[in-house]
């Protein structure tokens, strides 16, 4: 199926007749339909905004390395932590995740040449700058101040201007997604290609097919939810404002119903992520393939029927709050359910810690502790007590950065070769690792027990008596900052100047490995051939996957031969 | 397996288990207990503790044995062990967590009906119909059926005195049935208060840790906490629902004391409010009883007081004619002037 072990004269190929016409770098600049250039422009576009959001964190923590407000101070800190979130779910983890890992990848997973709607996806991708620009100008004009969960009445006295800025960009990241989740639908329903059924369709697919379904249904909430505070912001109605007879909690219903979902957005591509990086780095194929594609469809229906969890304490009944308890604590079977078969992944395996390999190990060891402070935040009484203070900002971190963060380095690590068609240096990505895991942990860890004792979120100005704690959390942060460091000189190097990669570094057995690196616009060399299971390692002998890299070098000869002569560079 | 790796992987579970419930009983998350909900509370959360970690250790320890076992040696080349399913682990890893989760979710019912059970049955939006407050909520609700007895002959839903809340950026207005209105909270020790909180412009929450209660304040509905103060101190009341600029320093005090004290000093108030219409203001800063902090320590001086008369520039006159305003617009207490 692809380069395999025992082919040398395939692993490492030479530049020559076998590689894809050069494309001219400013492409990544234009209005392309290519799926495999809006994934890049999507992870290159997130990782700016990444960098935006960790220097607004960065400002955060520097204010609350002591307990006075002297950095930033009052007004301008609310601001900080606003933008800050808010940036990172709508600019960087939600578009990194779907439309740059799920755009690059899918098409090329089920053997499609691309997208469903190539032009959709065009327009869904140039609807991310946009965004960034309102909020960015939010950051000079009037910053949105009232928390990236904006509650009414609050975001209706909170500034005009700024509060307007935050809804409009959210409008159009909001587009955005539903554009994509409508075409990623279509793509994985539709355009696999022929002989691979559901069943055999690579865990990344399930997970972006789950995450597609909960945005299509949850966003367009948002939006509804959105307009509304927009008409009480300008137009002096009362949908939210009690003082016209309008309902605050309604507000908190319809935001949540999206905001919950979003999270599962958030993760469901990122557990596939993992369920791809682990075969090929342990060298064994996915333990219990079917419970993990199914879970994921567990996972997006219970998604959908828990958003009051975020709203405990805001005067909800009581049999409301009990409902919601259970189907929360529920979602923790399928999670469970896969990182139970992750570890019997690795269990028998051949592990290589390569810097992919090292990012899901954090993942996993990272994810679990965020899922176990929100099986403390599942229990009604025990949520109460630490709703709104650091003990959720420690859970949200630990799912979101040492769970999200981690899985994007990881696919970044692991597909770079294939986007690129070079190798990233491993000692600096170990190094990344090693400082973005002392940095991650010594900056949210406290965080658990600062909320348990006391500390309420999305204050400037705190307790002296939680000062220690504090002061280890920011000097974390710092260490997080510089650990941006290794792996942008580590990316932009390699992508000008690192070693060639080949096909298939990782001789991995999904279909994005068996076509060059990068691969050709129409992504295959004729059309692809589908010679095993996508997680079959060990199960083949040496003379079969032999067997596979002649068939596949043939039908790449084939093709070249049959395009046009001046193809080769 | 052996007869020898059986009994090491028992010796394994037998030492994660411990160390669990030791770190259980002993984490040292939650400050001190000092009402009725805490004890309740801290027991599910040390329960809760102990699974926790216990499933943190074995998902690592097993995470760390294969990174060690399983790693690729120099030299090695070719595959793992092609195994991909197991149909007796697939059910038990299944099972076990949705007994555990089972277990998690009847104890959190418990608690909560021990906790809360009553006081929350609906938002009702008492304020901005004008209605009559905590007396017509409490007829026929269906919350009413659950009334575990906490303390002999206190429960819930039959508070011993009913203060009403209201807060506002930056600060909280506590009510009392003899119409004092303080901006601190006193309470007489091991009696039953129930509180009816409302907001008068934005969010808001009350929150008080030692107490492990929290509720929010939120503008056009009424929402409730019913407990019982069982150890004297001061404790602090945290505002916990994002509600401006200022979010941070909103906070002042809840002080337990008993029950013949807060009589005295309820008495010294309202002489000290006829006399003076300032005294409201002074109610922030009233004459340290014995279990008040230092006077000159930091924790005297609320932070509310602090933050209106220094940054926001509000005077006792301005208080006054807040309480004025309120009486006038929002609904109507029992028993209050």
């Amino acid at each position: 199926m692809t380069q395999l072990q025992g082919n040398p004269s395939l692993v490492a190929a030479p530049r020559g007749s076998l590689d894809p016409p050069e494309e001219p770098w400013w492409r990544f600049l234009t209005f392309s339909t290519d799926h495999k250039v809006i994934g890049i422009q999507y992870l290159v576009t997130t990782f700016f905004f990444y960098l935006v959001g960790g220097a607004l964190a960065v400002a955060v923590r520097a204010e609350l390395a002591t307990p006075e407000a002297d950095f930033l101070g009052f007004e301008r800190y609310n601001g900080a932590f606003t933008l800050h979130a808010t940036i990172m779910i709508f600019l960087w983890i939600v578009p990194a995740l779907v439309g740059g890992f799920g755009n690059y990848l899918v098409p090329l997973m089920i053997g499609a040449r691309d997208m469903a709607f190539p032009k959709l996806n065009a327009v869904a991708f140039w609807l991310v700058p946009p965004t960034g620009i309102l909020l960015l100008a939010s950051l000079f004009l009037e910053p949105p101040s009232a928390g990236w969960t904006s509650y009414p009445p609050l975001s209706l006295v909170s500034g005009k201007v700024g509060e307007e800025l935050w809804i409009l960009s959210i409008l159009l990241a909001g587009t955005s997604s539903i554009l994509g989740a409508v075409n990623f639908i279509t793509t994985i329903l539709k355009m696999r290609m022929p002989g691979m059924r559901m069943q055999d369709m690579p865990l990344f697919c399930w997970a972006m097919l789950a995450a597609s379904v909960l945005t299509l249904i949850a966003t367009p909430v948002l939006a509804g939810a959105l307009i509304l505070l927009s008409f009480d912001l300008l137009a002096g109605t009362s949908f939210f404002n009690p003082s016209g007879g309008g309902d605050p909690v309604v507000y908190q219903h319809m935001f949540w119903f999206y905001s919950h979902p979003a999270v599962y957005i958030m993760i469901l591509p990122v557990f596939g992520i993992i369920s791809e990086i682990l075969p090929v780095h342990a060298r064994k194929p996915i333990f219990a393939y079917k419970a993990i594609a199914y879970s994921s469809l567990a996972i997006c229906f219970l998604g959908l029927i828990v958003w009051a969890h975020h709203m405990f304490t805001s005067g909800t009944p009581d049999w409301m709050r009990v409902f919601f308890m259970i189907a929360t604590m529920s979602v923790a079977v399928p999670t469970g359910i896969k990182v139970f078969s992750w570890l019997a992944t690795l269990w028998g395996g051949k592990i290589h810690f390569r810097s992919a390999m090292l990012f899901s190990l954090g993942f996993i060891s990272m994810f679990v502790i965020g899922g176990l402070s929100g099986i403390i935040l599942a229990s009604v009484p025990l949520d109460i007590y630490v709703h709104d203070t650091y003990f959720v900002v420690a859970h949200l971190h630990y799912v979101l950065f040492g769970g999200s963060v981690f899985g994007i380095y990881a696919g970044l690590y692991h597909w770079f070769p294939k986007m690129t068609g070079r190798l990233l240096n491993e000692f600096w990505g170990r190094v990344h690792f090693v400082l973005t895991f002392v940095g991650f942990n010594m900056c949210f860890l406290p965080m658990h027990k600062l909320g348990l004792m006391g500390m309420p979120r999305r204050v400037a100005q705190y307790d002296p008596q939680f000062a220690d704690l504090n002061w280890i959390s920011s000097v974390g942060a710092f260490v997080l900052a510089i650990s941006t460091l290794p792996f942008l000189v580590n990316a932009i190097y390699s992508w000008v100047a690192g070693p060639k990669a080949g096909d298939n570094p990782w001789q991995a057995l999904t279909l994005e490995w068996a076509t060059s690196s990068p691969p050709p616009a129409h992504n295959f060399y004729g059309d692809p051939i589908l010679l095993t299971g996508p997680y079959d390692y060990g199960l083949h002998s040496k003379e079969t996957l032999d067997y596979f890299a002649a068939q596949l070098q043939s039908l790449r000869e084939l093709a070249l031969a049959e395009a046009e002569p001046t193809t080769s560079s | 397996m052996s007869a020898l790796s059986n009994i090491i992987l028992v010796g394994i579970g037998v030492l994660l288990t411990l160390a669990s419930l030791w770190y259980g009983q002993n984490h040292h998350l939650l400050p001190e207990a000092a009402a009725n909900s805490a004890p309740l509370f801290d027991s599910l959360f040390n329960s809760t503790i102990t699974i926790a970690t216990g499933i943190f250790l074995v998902v690592e320890g097993v995470l760390l044995y294969c990174v060690i076992r399983y790693r690729k040696r120099r030299g090695e080349h070719g595959d793992g062990d092609p195994s991909h399913g197991n149909v007796l682990l697939e059910i038990v890893w299944t099972a076990v967590p949705a007994l555990i989760i089972l277990w998690l979710g009847l104890a959190s019912i418990d608690v909560y009906q021990a906790i809360y059970g009553g006081t929350n049955v609906g938002g009702h939006m008492h304020a901005a119909m004008g209605m009559g407050s905590s007396e017509e909520a409490k007829a026929g609700e269906p919350g009413y059926a659950y009334t575990p007895v906490v303390l002999p002959g206190k429960e819930m839903g039959q508070p011993d005195l009913v203060v009403q809340v209201q807060g506002m950026q930056y600060g909280w207005l506590f009510t009392y049935e003899s119409g004092l209105v303080t901006s601190e909270l006193h309470l007489p020790l091991n009696r039953r208060v129930r509180l009816n909180m409302t907001a008068l412009d934005v969010n808001h929450a009350f929150w008080v840790p030692q107490f492990r209660l929290k509720q929010d304040l939120i503008p056009g509905r009424e929402t409730h906490l019913e407990f019982v103060p069982t150890q004297l101190g001061t404790y602090p009341i945290i505002c916990a629902e994002l509600c401006g600029p200022y979010h941070g320093v909103m906070a002042t005090q809840l002080i337990v004391e008993r029950p013949e004290d807060f009589e005295r000093w309820q008495q010294e108030q309202l002489l000290a409010a006829r006399g003076d219409s300032s005294a409201l203001a002074l109610a922030a800063d009233s004459p340290p009883t014995h279990h008040h902090p230092p006077a000159d320590s930091p924790a005297a001086a609320s932070a509310f007081a602090q933050v209106h008369h220094q940054r926001l520039g509000v005077s006792p006159a301005d208080l006054t004619s807040l309480k004025l305003h309120k009486d006038s617009v929002l609904l109507t207490r029992t028993g209050t002037g």
